[in-house]
């Protein structure tokens, strides 16, 4: 057998494989199973407590998944940053990349592995608030809307922290920003109407407005701040990590 | 096989790896030596993938290593033992490993236990893993693909002494199975107990490659005499290369050549016997004392030379103890 035959005879891991194994790795690491478990708990807490002291259609099913959605996409953006960032502060990724040389494919399977992660929680939530709003609240009433929104609300956030921790390749930097940006701009876009106009295509901090069930979406705000904030990080920080070394 | 033809790598305006071409061949042992911040990690970084060269290729195998479709399974690479993320068990690490790569996890535990990790080390984390442990994980996820090609960067650091022998006999028997084994490290205890092939780094540039027993035959010899500088006068005359080494001095002659100019010269010797007991430190030494001082080092001899003895001038002095304070 030939030398080319013998590097050949392996089949390059599938990408399921490597959304399995990144699914691992957000779960195996002490900080990110202790802040998976306090997002559970305070779930958990804020459906049980909505549904029993809200009144009204606060306490019925569709507001209560939509709180659980915002707790939520307070603590997985974190958990999803350092399974991008370890790969770097802990030098993990010169295991990683060693063993898959395709640094997209790994980030492919990161991404995936992400989405996994909102969708779980997305159905979990949605139990969840049917089973308090049901047995505690005003009652199961939950729209499309409801769901919809809370989900693309969570959906985005999550895709906004992994963009970041791959541009920036460090956690403190990633979750810095992912947090403190939204106030700076909106602490900017307070000073004068002209400057909101500007602001307001890329402000963080109104996603729960613009998503809100209440009216319907602004698909212009909504779509270039995701493009802003998930987007064009994701595209550069694979460009970044595709020219960059390895240490 | 692993080549590297002309691997370069510029940081800055600072070349840290400077047209580097070797050939390690199945069947050998490899150690690629250097004092620190000489280049090698750059190198081996290169050639797996990790950096990208300014300039030269690298082939694992007949190819770049990034073609190759599930690269753990030919060539296991390990560039650096505490690289590995402390909040995980050793066995989960190892197991993240294994199914990236495609091995049947259940091989884990028996893995664990060839590189001497008991059950009780696998359930901890690695953070609180010694440096020793950390190599026998990083070894444990190298040999587990079961590949024809080692690539290990500095395998024998933070081992205790069982685990040093434990590693050469393991590199060994890998070699004699056909296998290509390409290690680096700063420890010429380790690789002269390990390697058959050598290739010297220094300030990025390969100074000297080839096979161990050829690059030492020509150390020449060791000579000692309460005399010393009567030695030096009576080697000078005999027109014998020479330089310090410790008490005495490495001269470039065998000892019948050496024992004849000090009879002719007239001083009483001390001790006389071949080189090769301290060869490869000397040798490492001699191809290595420019560093600190680029601008008057001379030109390294080219690769491939048996390079030895370090010309008729011998290095200066080293200052007296206390001098640096």
């Amino acid at each position: 057998m030939s030398a080319a035959g013998a590097t050949a005879s392996s089949p390059r891991p599938a990408l399921p494989r490597l959304v399995a194994v990144e699914w691992r790795k957000m779960l195996d690491t002490r900080a990110s199973l202790w802040l998976v478990a306090i997002t559970a708990l305070g779930v958990v807490g804020i459906a049980i407590a909505q549904a029993a002291t809200a009144t009204g259609s606060d306490a019925e099913a569709g507001s209560i998944f939509q709180t659980c959605c915002g707790i939520a996409s307070i603590l997985l953006p974190i958990v999803v940053i350092l399974l991008v960032t370890s790969e770097w502060s802990q030098r993990a990724g010169l295991i990683t990349f060693a063993l898959v040389p395709a640094r997209s494919r790994v980030i492919a399977a990161k991404l995936m592995a992400a989405v996994l992660l909102v969708a779980i929680t997305v159905v979990v939530s949605l139990i969840l608030a049917l089973i308090c709003g049901g047995a505690i609240g005003e009652g199961t009433a939950l729209s499309g809307a409801d769901a919809a929104n809370g989900a693309l609300y969570l959906l985005i956030n999550v895709v906004i922290g992994f963009s970041l921790g791959l541009l920036f390749m460090s956690s403190p930097l990633a979750i810095v920003l992912m947090f403190a940006a939204p106030i700076v701009i909106s602490v900017v876009g307070a000073i004068s109407a002209s400057i909101n106009d500007v602001t307001q295509w890329f402000d963080q901090s109104e996603l729960p407005d613009l998503i809100s069930a209440n009216a319907s979406i602004d698909w212009g705000r909504v779509g270039v701040t995701a493009l802003v904030w998930a987007a064009l990080p994701l595209v550069l920080g694979l460009v970044r990590l595709q020219r960059s070394d390895i240490d | 096989m692993i080549e590297a033809a002309g691997l370069s790598k510029r940081f800055g305006g600072q070349m840290a790896v400077d047209d580097a071409s070797f050939t390690c061949a199945p069947g050998t042992v490899t150690g690629f030596l250097g004092p620190n911040g000489a280049g090698k990690s750059t190198t081996l970084r290169m050639i797996c993938g990790l950096a990208h060269p300014t300039a030269g290729t690298a082939t694992v195998l007949g190819g770049p290593y990034r073609r190759i479709a599930n690269p753990a399974r030919h060539v296991g690479v390990m560039l650096d033992a505490s690289a590995q993320h402390s909040g995980r068990t050793g066995r989960e690490t190892l197991r993240l490993s294994a199914e990236t790569m495609g091995v049947d996890r259940s091989r884990v535990p028996e893995w664990l236990e060839r590189v001497g990790l008991d059950p009780s080390a696998a359930k901890k984390r690695v953070g609180k893993y010694s440096l020793g442990m950390r190599q026998r994980l990083g070894l444990a996820q190298v040999l587990i693909g079961e590949p024809q090609v080692l690539i290990l960067d500095e395998p024998a650091n933070g081992l205790d002494p069982q685990g040093i022998i434990w590693m050469r006999d393991l590199l060994r028997g890998f070699a004699q199975g056909g296998g290509t084994v390409l290690l680096s490290s700063h420890l010429l205890h380790e690789v002269d107990a390990i390697a058959d092939q050598l290739v010297l780094i220094n300030r990025g540039r390969i100074v000297a490659q080839g096979a161990k027993a050829e690059l030492l035959a020509t150390s020449g010899s060791y000579v000692r005499s309460p005399d010393r500088s009567g030695l030096e006068r009576a080697l000078h005359a005999a027109g014998i290369q020479f330089s310090a080494s410790g008490d005495g001095l490495l001269a470039d002659g065998d000892g019948e050549r050496v024992g004849a100019a000090a009879h002719s010269g007239g001083v009483a010797l001390s001790e006389l016997r071949g080189a090769d007991g301290g060869g490869l430190e000397q040798l490492f030494l001699s191809l290595t004392s420019d560093a600190g001082e680029p601008g008057t080092a001379p030109p390294p001899p080219p690769p491939g030379t048996t390079a030895a003895g370090s010309g008729g001038q011998p290095p200066p002095p080293p200052p007296p103890p206390g001098a640096l304070s």
